[in-house]
């Protein structure tokens, strides 16, 4: 390793490591900082920066938890985790299924079984508005070709997700200011899909039939499959294609 | 579809846009005559950010600054990202493309900061070479800024010496942070007019002021603030010799409302505008 790549894994590991820093960055500080302070100054350049990222992903459960309790549960994660893109936008997919780890373990998640779930939604929100945008839906390779060889894709800016909880009545009472208190919060099953409408998230409830017909294009059944699956409406292929769901059809000829 | 032209040129003192005020930029120009776009926050290509981009570009002349490229970085350049920024200059038409000598990634971890390098022969060879490499991909000249630094390596070069020998030999621009070179001078007990001396200012393409927060002990540049006094003072020596220098006030954190930084800006268009008469 070169001397430059070392002083930068030094302080990489330094920044990483907490308290530990390592003898050859101790004798480099400036002269009002001890070595450990100027690390814990990048260190919390540096968690800051993706703690307030998680902060403008997750404003219902920022809100919902308190800035304080809000703060330190991201700070957990962030030293858990670590970006490993340079836009900071896509930081933060994970948030969920940690919470969902620390859930029951901490009384100031008391009564809220469904964060996890909402943090998933919320996430969900967040990457539909920076999704890609896709091209208008060419239908021509329908043309001539079998059912076993098409394939329906839905659109980047989709999001179809299963709830055990009603998040997204509690993130809209959040968000538009309603009364949240006046929210029945009782368990049950909800299928949701999420969509960029005016750039903005929009999220829908759905019936469980359409879910589990868009749910299994997206796994990537092509059409003679799930026409032989008679749980399946494909007669309501047409209803995601006239919603603007599907994104693409694509005809592969090495299925036969 | 076509790239976007911004409005006008890049000259006199433009400010960092910041999503807060946004939409009061977009409503009105403010006197504002460019503004300088964090180039990391338009990455995404599809939803409202390619059409804010367009909004931006159709009405204010604009340069991109970047802090994701990890120019001093040991892994290799990222090419999806250059990628990004490369199609984000094509569709604004900027003045220019900047980002800071340092580095912001390790063992595929981001660090979103700007993390110092020692000022050695070897960091100038080696973060020259990569923005040459930047520079070919982008097809265009670099601006290049200097950062603050809170750990210094044992080297043999100082802080101006070490900008000077990447400038040259990258044969890139500079952006001088005028805050940032005074946080590091301070911080090292050193004479912040004596730096600015050695800085070479023929290379500089944009000056960026910013506020810094005092710890007491020591300085550190939060660009949280308006510019503090001594900044100023060292900012009126580099408009005597650069009067002509495009400068933006840079605000980060604590982001205030727009008049703060346009009342910022004010005062730094009237320094320069004293720079310009006492060369006159």
């Amino acid at each position: 390793m070169t001397p430059l790549a070392q002083w930068q894994h030094d302080l990489a590991a330094a920044i990483d490591g907490g308290t530990t820093i390592d003898v050859a960055l101790a004798a480099r500080s400036v002269p009002g900082l001890s070595a450990e302070q100027a690390c814990e100054v990048y260190r919390r350049s540096s968690q800051g920066a993706r703690v307030a990222a998680l902060s403008d992903v997750y404003p219902v459960c920022r809100q919902l938890l308190g800035r304080q309790s809000f703060d330190g549960l991201a700070r957990k994660f962030v030293r858990r985790n670590s970006s490993t893109q340079p836009d900071l936008n896509r930081f933060g997919d994970g948030f969920s299924a940690f919470v969902d780890t620390v859930v029951d373990t901490q009384k100031v998640f008391a009564g809220l079984p469904w964060l996890g779930e909402l943090v998933a939604l919320e996430w969900a929100c967040h990457s539909i508005y920076y999704a890609d945008d896709d091209p208008p839906l060419d239908l021509g390779p329908l043309a001539d070709a079998e059912p076993s060889q098409l394939f329906l894709r839905p659109i980047s800016a989709l999001v179809w997700l299963r709830t055990t909880w009603p998040v997204h009545a509690i993130r809209a009472a959040h968000r538009d200011g309603d009364d949240p208190s006046a929210l029945r919060i009782e368990p049950g099953e909800w299928c949701l899909v999420i969509e960029r409408r005016g750039y903005e998230a929009w999220v829908e409830v759905v019936d469980t039939e359409l879910w589990r017909l868009l749910d299994s294009c997206a796994q990537g059944w092509d059409l003679a499959r799930l026409a032989a699956d008679d749980s399946l409406a494909t007669e309501r292929l047409g209803e995601l294609i006239e919603r603007g769901w599907m994104g693409a059809v694509e005809r592969r000829n090495d299925v036969v | 579809m076509p790239p976007l032209r911004g409005r006008g040129s890049v000259s006199g003192v433009g400010i960092g846009l910041r999503d807060p005020h946004f939409e009061q930029l977009m409503a009105a120009e403010h006197g504002v005559p460019w503004v300088e776009l964090l180039a990391d926050n338009f990455l995404a290509r599809g939803g409202l950010v390619p059409q804010q981009l367009e909004r931006i570009a159709d009405r204010y002349a604009l340069t991109l600054h970047c802090v994701g490229m990890n120019l001093g970085g040991s892994e290799p350049l990222d090419l999806g990202y250059l990628g990004g920024i490369r199609a984000i200059a094509e569709r604004t038409a900027p003045a220019w493309v900047s980002d800071h000598l340092c580095f912001t990634r390790c063992h595929g971890h981001h660090y979103h900061d700007l993390l110092p390098l020692p000022y050695s022969e070897e960091s100038v060879q080696h973060i020259a070479s990569r923005i040459r490499q930047v520079q070919d991909f982008l097809g265009r000249r670099l601006v290049v800024e200097n950062v603050s630094a809170y750990l210094c390596a044992d080297a043999p070069l100082s802080e101006a010496e070490f900008v000077a020998a990447v400038c040259d030999e990258a044969d890139c621009e500079l952006l001088l942070d005028v805050n940032n070179l005074y946080v590091n001078q301070v911080n090292l007990g050193l004479d912040a007019a004596t730096a600015i001396a050695q800085v070479p200012l023929h290379r500089v393409r944009e000056v960026h002021l910013a506020g810094y927060e005092d710890k007491g002990d020591y300085l550190i540049d939060a660009h949280n603030n308006r510019v503090s006094e001594p900044v100023w003072a060292l900012f009126r020596r580099v408009a005597r010799a650069l009067p002509s220098a495009p400068v933006c006030i840079e605000w980060d954190n604590d982001i205030p409302p727009l008049d703060v930084l346009l009342d910022e800006a004010q005062r730094a268009s009237r320094i320069l505008d004293e720079a310009v008469r006492a060369v006159a």
